[in-house]
């Protein structure tokens, strides 16, 4: 057994070390941490909650643990969404890289160092607090390593008419290494805030490891969206598990467009903690060419009247493999819970794989709780009329996947926001053609 | 030279079980500026032959030639063929959710530029031309804001099918029951609109049930294509024989 451990465990901290100059809550939190990645060790599918997603391989690639040596590097396009109009804010290998200005000093956006150096107090209430890690090795790992990360605060009744635009750059290093972020935000009470993020890699960039956990807490009445890219490097492992708060009468509505990455899973959990609370998990993804990307959805009615729906489209093309894993669990007090939940996918080649396992975990009795999930082709009559008017099919094609994806991509708020995230649909399809057309 | 030239063209349907022959041995020709009526009874093959024109995958085409402008029109992809001049009017037209009406004819005229060494239609001219072809046809103008052919009436669905053809100018125009589903009122409209096609370079195949339509658009050359082959071919007189005695006489010769 010990041989194995040791196996499992490369990417285990110092246990001496842990802790050290820290108040004691934070050491805690982080032996806490790593006694439950060693004794989980490194998920495989043998664990319900990665049945599809091993990680074993990763014990193979020699990672090195980040130091924040990096820098951002010249030249690049990093920022794949172009949003003019955003509060941006850069982190490297999961570091960020100053703070935006002219944000209004109701909000605050900082460095989760500095924040553990010179006021632990003000995350002692959120940190580890609001993402229940008991059962995620990685986000274990996660609280055994973290040093830093994005911390944003709002404060009540704040409500921000641009996007805060996280712009989440993997620069290359010698040789691989593995990053452990931590993130926040945290909304006052009637706060409305929309958060984009964009993982994106620099050219050349190392294979990365990057473990992140974001903890989401969302007073009365506050209202986040979240929208995601993910266009990680095409040699990177990127998990990430967000876990949200929601109270009552606030929203957390989440949009995830993942495109790129060796092996991704994003990992959202969202826990409805109030009266008329509401979580909207949405996404697409693209996969293809040797990729992996999980879709792991958590929805938890822990209290009565919320309503929660996950609705997520995905295209996989020659090659790659997805995978989506939504539950819905309905606590025994929940009453008048109303969660759905619907996955399609669409398999473009006979060697894309798709797998999809829906789960309903339902202790109340006076529930409204669906889920559905389709797999299928392309229509081949649709194929055919825009053929028959001259398109090629290649192009005709590309034009289905899009309206495939419609409807979801129709979750972004319409305008600049959407234009950006279809654009970055559209430069993936004409990507993959070049790709097909090329082998 | 003919526009389109069919020689002894036999073609079955693929079938999980095999294949069935439903084409038997067609001849036909026309010549550029000529209208070519096809009549027949249900399940003789007219459908097949416009799809086997077109391009459709599920066909196999087991003898015979097809000669599009002087080229091997078999031996061109659906997409091709449409660029190279070839529009199919279906019979049943395809809803495509997703895709706007609009956006699908702007990325049809420009495909079809683009194989032709051109730049891409100027958004201000597509807005003109889309406005005054919808206008021409009675198509109402927010119809093709929404996704291509859902929701459309049957009728609706074939107006688009002759807007589209009208906006896109191709050189073969087959026309496979356009006329079904109108009303009287839309059947002028969109014969108007066909009409408006004729042109000494343009041919076309109209494919139809009824001698309505032919009084419409009235034809060089009718011929009765029954059990896969053409039986008959004549005048417009044809088609008003047709009307007044049915198919009769032709499927007792075919069985
Ligand atoms: N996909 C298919 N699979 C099997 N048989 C088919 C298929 N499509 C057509 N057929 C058969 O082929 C024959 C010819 O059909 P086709 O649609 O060409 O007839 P048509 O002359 O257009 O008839 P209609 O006047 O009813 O439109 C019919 O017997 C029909 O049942
Ligand atoms: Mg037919």
């Amino acid at each position: 057994m010990s041989a194995t451990l040791t196996d499992v465990l490369p990417l285990a901290p110092d246990e001496q070390a842990l802790g050290r100059d820290e108040p004691g809550w934070l050491a805690d939190l982080r032996r806490a941490g790593l006694s439950v990645y060693r004794a989980r060790g490194l998920p495989t599918v043998k664990v319900e909650a990665w049945k599809y997603t091993s990680l074993s391989g990763l014990t193979k690639i020699p990672y090195v643990l980040d130091d924040g040596g990096v820098a951002l590097s010249e030249g690049g396009d990093r920022d794949a969404l172009a949003l003019d109009d955003a509060w941006t804010v850069t982190l490297v290998n999961g570091r960020p890289v100053g703070v935006p200005d002219e944000l209004p000093d109701s909000v605050r956006v900082d460095h989760l160092s500095r924040l553990l150096e010179d006021e632990p107090e003000t995350l002692e209430p959120h940190l580890g607090r609001i993402a229940d890690l008991a059962d995620a090795p990685m986000g274990s790992l996660n609280a055994a390593h973290m040093t830093e990360g994005l911390v944003i605060l709002v404060d009540d009744g704040v409500v921000l008419d641009r996007p805060i635009h996280v712009v989440s750059v993997t620069e290359a290093a010698d040789g691989a290494r593995h990053m452990h972020p931590r993130h926040f935000v945290v909304l006052g009470e009637a706060a409305d805030v929309t958060l984009v993020e964009s993982r994106v890699c620099a050219p050349g960039a190392d294979a990365t490891l990057s473990n992140a956990v974001q903890e989401i807490r969302l007073g009365e009445r506050a209202r986040l969206r979240h929208l995601r890219l993910v266009a990680s490097g095409e040699e990177a492992v990127d998990l990430d598990l967000t876990e949200a708060e929601v109270g009552a009468e606030a929203a957390y509505e989440a949009f995830t467009l993942t495109l790129g990455g060796r092996l991704v899973r994003n990992e959202t959990r969202a826990r409805l903690r109030g009266s008329g609370a509401a979580a909207r998990l949405r996404g697409a993804y693209g996969v293809c060419c040797g990729q992996h990307v999980d879709t792991t959805l958590v929805v938890d009615h822990a209290v009565p009247d919320t309503t929660s729906d996950q609705l997520y489209k995905g295209v996989v093309d020659a090659q790659g493999r997805a995978v989506f894993q939504g539950k819905i669990i309905v606590r025994r007090d929940a009453q008048r819970s109303d969660g759905g939940q619907l996955h399609k996918a669409l398999l473009l080649a006979p060697d894309a794989e798709v797998d999809t396992k829906p789960e309903l975990e339902i202790y109340a009795d006076d529930v409204k709780c669906g889920h559905g999930a389709t797999v299928g082709d392309l229509d081949r009559d649709q194929v055919f009329y825009l053929m028959a008017r001259g398109i090629p099919e290649a192009e005709a094609r590309a034009l289905l996947v899009e309206a495939f994806l419609d409807d979801v991509v129709g979750a972004v708020p319409d305008g600049p926001l959407r234009a950006a995230f279809l654009g970055a649909v559209r430069r993936w399809q004409a990507g993959r053609h070049a790709a097909t057309w090329e082998a | 030279m003919a526009l389109l030239d069919i020689k002894e063209l036999h073609a079955t349907i693929d079938e999980d079980d095999g294949a069935k022959a439903i084409l038997k041995g067609i001849d036909l020709t026309i010549r550029p500026g000529e209208v070519h009526a096809v009549m027949g009874p249900n399940g003789a093959g007219k459908s097949t032959l416009s799809n086997v024109i077109a391009g459709r995958p599920g066909y196999t085409v087991t003898q015979g030639s097809v000669t599009y402008d002087g080229a091997d029109l078999l031996e061109m992809e659906a997409d091709e063929r449409a660029r190279a001049g070839l529009f199919l009017a279906f019979q049943y037209p395809v809803e495509i959710p997703g895709v706007a009406t609009a956006t699908f004819l702007k990325t049809a005229i420009n495909a079809r530029r683009k194989a032709a060494g051109e730049p891409e239609i100027e958004a201000l001219d597509f807005l003109k031309l889309m406005k005054s072809t919808s206008k021409r046809l009675g198509v109402p103008e927010d119809m093709l804001k929404r996704p291509v052919n859902v929701g459309f009436s049957g009728g609706e669905k074939k107006r688009v099918e002759v807007l589209q053809m009208a906006m896109l100018e191709p050189r073969l125009c087959v026309l496979d029951e356009t006329d079904s589903g109108l009303d009287i009122d839309a059947l002028k409209v969109v014969a108007d609109g066909v009409n408006a096609l004729r042109a000494p370079d343009r041919g076309m195949l109209v494919i139809t049930h009824y001698q309505r339509l032919l009084d419409y658009i009235v034809p060089d050359v009718v011929h009765v294509l029954a059990d896969g082959r053409i039986v008959k071919t004549g005048d417009k007189t044809l088609a008003q024989e047709l009307e007044a005695k049915g198919y009769a006489e032709f499927t007792g010769a075919a069985a």
